[in-house]
């Protein structure tokens, strides 16, 4: 079938195109709204500025097929094959995207609110600007997790969505948007969060192994038990922080922010925190272990049991300290 | 003299900080109450002379700290310049340790006033353009745009100083464009178009440089109360973000200018005076600029692609469906697009008028247009006060 009997056929009222071939037709600009492409062959067809929503896409063959500036509101897209695809500035609010292969596609500047992503693989893909609020990328059962290794999710909008258990090692979210997203358990070793607002943010039990989060706004963040080894937190602001149990072995935080912490067992063996802020902190039964606590802000911490034997604690300010002994601190 | 040393120690010290960028930014906002984000501009301020003039002005580390606070406070970033703020202190404490004598000899120094020495670049580029053969042109010009005033008088012009005429344009014109723009409409006044083209052409190419980008903008989110040092800048339309240069000391080039030609009410003048009372009549403030916000909302009402195709269309050169122009656009992201929109267009009419003007000039009129509504629509609330 060629584009003109398509068109022709979709006119007359027509809307089941199951099983199609169309590779490489150009569809610029069609309007095609519903129309039922499952199990469709469209790899390489131009789909720019088309009309697509609620249209059904049901295991349709999609690989590299130029979707930039399509409508594909509510369209059915669950398994299927968009690998390569160019969705640049294309709308997909409230599409079904559930196990869709997004793997290395360009989905630059485009919009994801509500979609439901569960499953989908978008490793490699470019998200650049794309904005997800409200979409879901929840873990549902181990194999139901969306896979965003290696994605682009530079200056993203994230904001409120749900990612509990995401697989987001290293992947680059520099200055994003993720204001009270869900990252519980997330994976986001080696990550780049630089600049991101994470504000408000669920981070309990999320991995941040070595991930960069210089510049990032962690105002009222939950990290609870959350592993931040080797992270570098150099200057961030984390006052107030809710973070026991927290494993911060090896991290940079140095002129950091932590007063009114409470940091409670937290592993902060060789932690860098020289001319840290940790005035007012909980320390309670914290692992002090060779951490670099050179000039900083002890004052009115709470210490009891703490592992300070090998802490160096070279010019630090102590003042009204709690120390390990229960005793409180002399001032000088 | 041992103070030496330490002022030695803490310049290098800041200089070679990861957050060197920031904490000249914040100083030279407590120093000069004007936030600066030009990087070039920040260039011209030695971190010695900051530093004298915050221990010159601050009798006590407390003072010292409640001031930068107090600054750092008003800033949309205030977490991290909170934390620059300690920097700061950390590193100057050891100035306030000093024995007694140092302290009155950096006391002797003066007070910092109310700076209004134009920034070095801006006498840089004074200097450039004192050396063209068209000097008196130039000046000409430049009044003209600035004032809407034509002064014919050579000792007059003369005695005018280049160095303020340059800030004035630039803080009046808050893009090139603009300046551009300006140029170009007072020069289709005069009978020597010809001419004045040359010379428009030569200022447009001198003071390019007074507007380089800086990525990573801070601005001033809320204005502090009055201060005993120079008074904050008035409310402006521009939310945290917009760079539009200091309009306090616009405001002050017009008074002076006032006095300068008292007899000539330039309309431009009578133009802003207006505006900035309104401003100051009306407490509320414009709805802040959130680019997550803004484009979430027009994502919304309208398909990214054509969004940006519009703007695109509207900032640059109509779109083209060519691979060039297609690469163009992914080069361009949908947010710095929406912000070079907004600072482009003054007002809510102009932006309407724009858009509309532009979707329909473009092939699929009726998709641009109704792109154009979606856009306004999203923006309408950052004009509204």
């Amino acid at each position: 079938m060629n584009v003109k009997e398509l068109l022709q056929r979709y006119e007359a009222g027509e809307t089941k195109f199951t099983g199609i071939s169309l590779s490489g037709v150009n569809l610029f600009g069609a309007d095609l709204i519903g129309i039922v492409f499952s199990g469709a062959d469209l790899h390489g067809a131009t789909l720019i500025f088309a009309y697509l929503s609620r249209a059904n896409f049901r295991k349709a063959n999609l690989v590299g097929t130029r979707l930039s500036g399509a409508n594909l509101n509510q369209a059915w897209l669950s398994g299927v094959n968009l690998s390569n695809a160019d969705l640049h500035g294309a709308s997909l609010q409230s599409a079904d995207l559930r196990s869709a292969n997004l793997t290395l596609a360009s989905l630059l500047d485009a919009n994801l609110m509500d979609a439901d992503l569960r499953g989908a693989n978008l490793s490699g893909a470019d998200l650049t600007g794309a904005c997800l609020r409200g979409a879901n990328l929840r873990e549902e059962k181990r194999m139901y997790t969306a896979k965003l290794r290696g994605a682009i999710l530079q200056k993203v909008d994230l904001q409120g969505a749900d990612l509990r258990g995401a697989d987001l090692l290293k992947v680059n979210l520099r200055g994003a948007n993720l204001r009270e997203t869900n990252l519980r358990e997330a994976d986001l070793r080696g990550a780049n969060l630089s600049d991101a607002n994470l504000s408000s943010a669920f981070l309990t039990e999320v991995n941040l192994m070595g991930a960069n989060l210089r510049g990032a706004i962690l105002k009222n963040v939950k990290l609870e038990r959350a592993i931040l080894s080797e992270a570098d937190l150099t200057g961030v602001n984390l006052q107030g922080a809710v973070m026991p149990d927290v494993r911060l072995s090896k991290a940079q935080v140095s002129r950091g922010n932590l007063s009114f912490a409470r940091l409670n067992r937290a592993d902060l063996s060789r932690t860098n925190l020289r001319e840290a802020n940790l005035s007012e902190s909980d320390l309670i039964e914290a692992y002090l272990a060779r951490t670099n606590l050179m000039g900083a802000n002890l004052s009115n911490a709470n210490l009891t049991r703490a592992e300070l034997s090998t802490t160096n604690l070279m010019g630090a300010n102590l003042q009204g300290a709690t120390m390990p002994d229960g005793r409180i601190h002399d001032t000088d | 003299m041992p103070g030496l040393l330490s002022l030695d120690r803490i310049v290098k010290n800041l200089e070679t900080h990861d957050n060197s960028t920031r904490i000249k930014k914040l100083m030279v906002y407590t120093c000069q109450s004007q936030w600066e984000n030009e990087l070039s501009i920040l260039n011209q301020y030695a971190f010695s002379d900051l530093i004298q003039q915050l221990r010159a002005s601050h009798f006590s580390l407390e003072q010292l700290r409640s001031r930068l606070y107090s600054f750092a406070e008003t800033l949309n970033r205030q977490a991290e310049y909170l934390v620059v703020a300690d920097t700061i202190i950390h590193q100057l404490e050891p100035l306030y340790d000093e024995p007694e004598e140092l302290t009155q000899v950096v006391a002797v120094k003066s007070p910092p006033k109310a700076s209004t020495k134009p920034p070095w670049i801006v006498l840089e580029t004074a200097s450039e353009l004192e050396a063209d053969s068209n000097i008196l042109r130039i000046k000409k010009l430049m009044l003209y745009v600035s004032k809407n005033h034509w002064e014919t008088d050579s000792q007059i012009l003369e005695q005018l100083n280049l160095a303020d005429l340059i800030q004035d344009l630039r803080e009046s014109y808050p893009s090139i464009k603009k300046l551009s723009a300006a140029l170009k409409q007072q020069v289709q006044t005069l009978n020597r178009q010809a001419d004045y083209i040359v010379v428009a052409k030569t200022i447009l190419k001198a003071l390019q440089k007074l507007y380089t980008d800086d990525s990573e903008i801070t601005s001033v989110k809320a204005v502090k109360a009055a201060r005993s040092q120079p008074p904050a800048p008035p409310p402006t339309r521009f939310p945290p973000q917009a760079n539009t240069g200091n309009r306090n000391t616009r405001k002050q080039a017009e008074k002076d200018n006032q006095k300068k030609f008292p007899n000539h009410q330039s309309p431009l003048v009578q133009d802003q005076e207006i505006r900035q009372s309104a401003t100051q009549a009306s407490t509320s403030q414009p709805c802040p600029y959130d680019p997550f916000d803004l484009r979430l909302n027009v994502m919304k009402y309208t398909t990214p692609l054509r969004a940006k195709l519009l703007i695109f269309s509207l900032l640059y050169h109509p779109i083209k469906k060519t691979q060039h122009d297609w690469l163009l656009m992914k080069a361009k992201p949908l947010d710095d697009l929406l912000f070079e929109l907004f600072s482009t267009c003054a007002t809510l009419e102009e932006l309407e008028a724009k858009l509309y003007q532009t979707a329909q000039a473009l092939e699929d009129a009726d998709e641009n247009t109704q792109a154009a509504g979606a856009i306004a629509q999203s923006m309408k609330r950052l004009y509204e006060r």
